[in-house]
């Protein structure tokens, strides 16, 4: 019999594992993706002209399937005009796992542009400092 | 009627509170042992990452990884894997989820047991054959 705990231990586990730490990156990559597609009213199909990458290759960046390398991430970043920057986390040293410098780049102007750091290495800081920088996204 | 259990109960900042079946606990955990590559844990991470949004933002066409499918019902998956959780909204700010039941299909289109499956998830919303375990 699976019980609550025991998903709660296997999506802790994934997230603390190595592909964990990958997939998250893929997550907050289709998000800034997404997010930008619906701004601009873009299609995924616009997308992948504006980057010269194909459609089906767009299709599964914005669903986190695709692994990518960071120059394409720099592509299809650059032809929605997003500036966005891994910021290593200087107590713990791992990768930040949200997108936490992000400089939005809105009509041939510099848009706002947000930094988080996050400070404790708790569990509940953890997740407070995933909330702010996922609130960071959404505002 | 079916008991279901709060999804993810540590995680106060989720959009759409998700509450799980003992079939759909089953299903997920068995599916998470299937998944490639190891460790599996991607279906129950995006589930949380859809949740943290709120399902509603990624309803959409058959592409969307919430869809609708009748009765009330909605399926969520994952583009390109044929797992799906079947459930529905309770309320209209569709702020709460029942998955009442999970599997997964044998190919792309719906066979008619898995159709049969999916009206059982209709029927237990319409009657209301079910009860959350606080």
């Amino acid at each position: 019999m699976t019980t609550i705990s025991d998903l709660n231990r296997i999506l802790h586990d994934f997230e603390d594992s190595p592909e964990g730490v990958g997939y998250e990156l893929r997550l907050n990559l289709s998000e800034i993706v997404l997010r930008n597609l619906r701004s601009k009213g873009w299609t995924q199909r616009r997308l992948a002209d504006e980057s010269k990458k194909l459609e089906s290759y767009i299709t599964r960046v914005v669903h986190s399937q695709q692994n990518c390398g960071l120059d394409t991430v720099g592509k299809i970043l650059h032809a929605l005009g997003v500036r966005a920057s891994l910021v290593q986390n200087p107590q713990q040293m791992s990768i930040a796992i949200s997108p936490l410098r992000i400089t939005y780049s809105l009509d041939g102007t510099h848009g706002e542009e947000k930094t988080i750091y996050e400070e404790e290495s708790s569990t509940k800081d953890k997740v407070q400092f995933k909330e702010e920088a996922y609130a960071a996204t959404l505002s | 009627m079916i008991i279901v259990e709060r999804l993810f109960p540590d995680e106060h900042h989720l959009q759409t509170e998700i509450w799980v079946s003992d079939a759909v606990r089953e299903a997920i955990a068995q599916h998470t042992r299937s998944e490639r590559p190891k460790p599996g844990g991607h279906f129950l991470k995006k589930l949380k990452y859809y949740a943290t949004g709120g399902f509603a933002e990624f309803e959409g066409d058959e592409k969307s990884p919430v869809r609708y499918e009748w009765g009330g019902v909605y399926r969520v998956g994952l583009h390109g894997k044929l797992f799906r959780v079947y459930g529905f909204y309770i309320g209209p700010k569709k702020l709460c989820f029942v998955a009442a039941d999970a599997f997964l299909k044998k190919a792309g289109k719906l066979r008619p047991s898995e159709k049969d499956r999916i009206d059982e998830v209709v029927k237990i919303r319409e009657k209301k054959q079910w009860r959350k375990r606080e």
